[in-house]
């Protein structure tokens, strides 16, 4: 086992819900400025995944039974989403779950509910430069196109100033034009030195986007490594990529 | 100069269900409890300060912060305790509890104070002011006052504060807000204990104007809850909306029907909930409520 320096570590991850099993010991990585994607189909485990990450599973009466959680080398296996917000992780939740009937400032406000510095402003004021869609602060968040509100939800978990980010299915639901612009933003958030772990399934854009690739298979690890070995690999160019063989 | 006169009382008697109402919105809201022991936290309020203020002699001032604090700390107590494993449960075994608490707080009410009326010492007395040509006590002035800093100071913490706004978003989504980070079980907590503030005050108003302290408050959390409906029962300013409504007509009607034949005179007590009848009838989820909102 090598010595941890991964911005998001986790070994050997269960989990179930009730009685159901839904993760069989997964190991995943994500280092600082790259990006890594992690695939599969629906039902393949890759939300349980991101809420044993995030420590939510207790919300859906489910547990991670086994298994460590590691950002930037403190173990968090054990503590409460809002510690692990705290040391380093922040999300952007599938569907984007803004809170719609509040506005994109009150959004941003609330994405740094666990800061306890007093420049919360400022970085509302720099959310608000970086995403042109959001430069009507006091427009309810409901209102904003899909495209603007996935920029609203990325805004939002920026504003926890996270050094991991978890996105799950960013471009899900978006037109192609605007899955463009979110894949820009996730590349220059890397390019800031943020790691990022990018839940898809849309594979091809996210073998295309990420340096390394996790593939789940019923709560399994079925292929891990270079995404552009997996983006060769037959296997994967058959199930994922729509590739015939 | 009579309907001055019971525009004034309406305005009064409303800034206290409005008072009333708003605790019953945002325990809702930030919790989606309805509170039916908010009401015995009235009583419980005013025999507080009672104790304070006039037992132990104490300022004002000081009897309405100790009262404030002995009640939001007991409303805090229980959501902890109790409200808080309910949480997602059918609503009915939440207001089934909640009933629970109402019948302990009365039985405690009468083990401590006898059931008895008791003056609650207020530093106004019987003395009265002239507005305009309606004599009112200066009491209700201070009624008035009162609310309106109430009000004022909610509208303020849901604006301004972090933990307005965050109480606000887990309103709006509870596991988006966990996976902002934000404390939840700590709004939950503040929320109540806003309520438990807001019983004082509105406790301390019905017992200086018009009614006197004693065991029959218990009765004015049920008169205000329509106001709460009303309004839409996630919305705190149409709580303030919804009190006002229900307070200006029950006392005009007081005023002008209690002799017809047709309504009786106790036409008044059950007015208010006529109103909310009708304005259901058209808009199911309140004046200004989310639509959303469970039946209760």
């Amino acid at each position: 086992m090598t010595t941890t320096t991964s911005a998001l570590d986790v070994r050997g991850a269960y989990a179930n819900y009730q009685n159901a099993d839904v993760l069989h010991g997964i190991d995943l990585q994500v280092e600082q400025g790259m990006v890594t994607a992690l695939l599969g189909a629906n039902g393949a485990g890759k939300t349980t995944f991101l809420r044993c990450v995030l420590g939510l599973m207790a919300v859906h009466r489910g547990e991670m039974s086994a298994g460590s959680v590691r950002v930037l080398g403190q173990d968090v296996s054990r503590a409460s989403a809002q510690k692990r917000i705290r040391a380093g992780l922040a999300v952007v939740p599938e569907g984007r779950r803004l809170f719609a009937d509040l506005t994109i400032e009150q959004n941003l406000r609330i994405g740094a509910s666990t800061r306890r510095d007093k420049e919360t402003s400022e970085d509302v004021e720099k959310m608000l430069e970086r995403f042109p869609a959001l430069r009507r602060p006091k427009l309810q968040a409901g209102y904003l196109s899909g495209g603007e509100q996935q920029m609203l939800a990325i805004g939002r978990a920026l504003m926890a100033r996270p050094k991991i980010l978890l996105l799950d299915e960013p471009s899900l639901g978006l037109a192609p034009l605007v899955v463009d612009g979110v894949f820009e933003t996730i590349a220059s958030l890397a390019a800031d030195g943020i790691g990022i772990l990018l839940v898809e399934q849309n594979a091809e854009r996210a073998l295309d986007a990420s340096s390394q690739a996790v593939v789940l298979q019923v709560g399994k690890v079925v292929r891990s490594g270079a995404s552009a070995d997996l983006a060769d690999d037959p296997v994967i160019q058959e199930s994922y990529l729509g590739v015939a063989s | 100069m009579k309907f001055e006169q019971l525009l004034l009382a309406g305005i009064v008697l409303g800034a206290i269900y409005g008072l009333i109402a708003m605790g019953f919105a945002i325990i809702y809201k930030a919790t989606k409890i309805v509170h039916f022991a908010h009401g015995a936290m009235l009583p419980l309020g005013a025999y507080l300060v009672y104790t304070f203020a006039v037992r132990w002699d104490q300022p004002w001032v000081i009897a309405l912060i100790g009262a404030s604090a002995i009640c939001a700390a007991i409303n805090v107590l229980m959501q902890k305790v109790f409200a808080r494993r309910m949480m997602g449960r059918p609503l009915f075994a939440a207001i089934m509890i909640t009933f629970g608490f109402e019948i302990l707080l009365r039985a405690g009410m009468n083990l401590i104070w006898k059931g008895k009326e008791r003056p609650i010492g207020d530093p106004w007395g019987s003395s009265t002011v002239s507005l305009g040509g309606v004599t009112t006590p200066e009491a209700s002035l201070w009624i008035l006052g009162m609310a309106a800093v109430c009000v004022a100071a909610i509208f303020a913490f849901f604006r301004w504060s972090n933990l307005g706004v965050q109480m606000l978003g887990t309103a709006s989504d509870q596991e988006a807000a966990l996976m902002c980070g934000v404390p939840v079980q700590r709004t939950f907590a503040v929320a109540w204990a806003i309520a438990g503030v807001l019983a004082v005050v509105a406790g301390v108003s019905a017992s200086l104007f018009p009614r006197t302290l004693g065991p029959e408050l218990l009765a004015l959390g049920m008169r205000a809850f329509p106001a709460a409906i009303l309004g839409g029962l996630d919305s705190v300013g149409g709580a303030v909306v919804g009190g006002m409504i229900i307070g200006i007509v029950e006392v005009m009607v007081a005023g002008y029907l209690s002799e017809s034949a047709i309504f009786g005179a106790n036409f008044s007590a059950v007015s208010g909930y006529m109103i909310m009848i009708v304005v259901l009838m058209v808009r199911p989820y309140g004046l200004f409520g989310r639509k959303e909102v469970a039946r209760v």
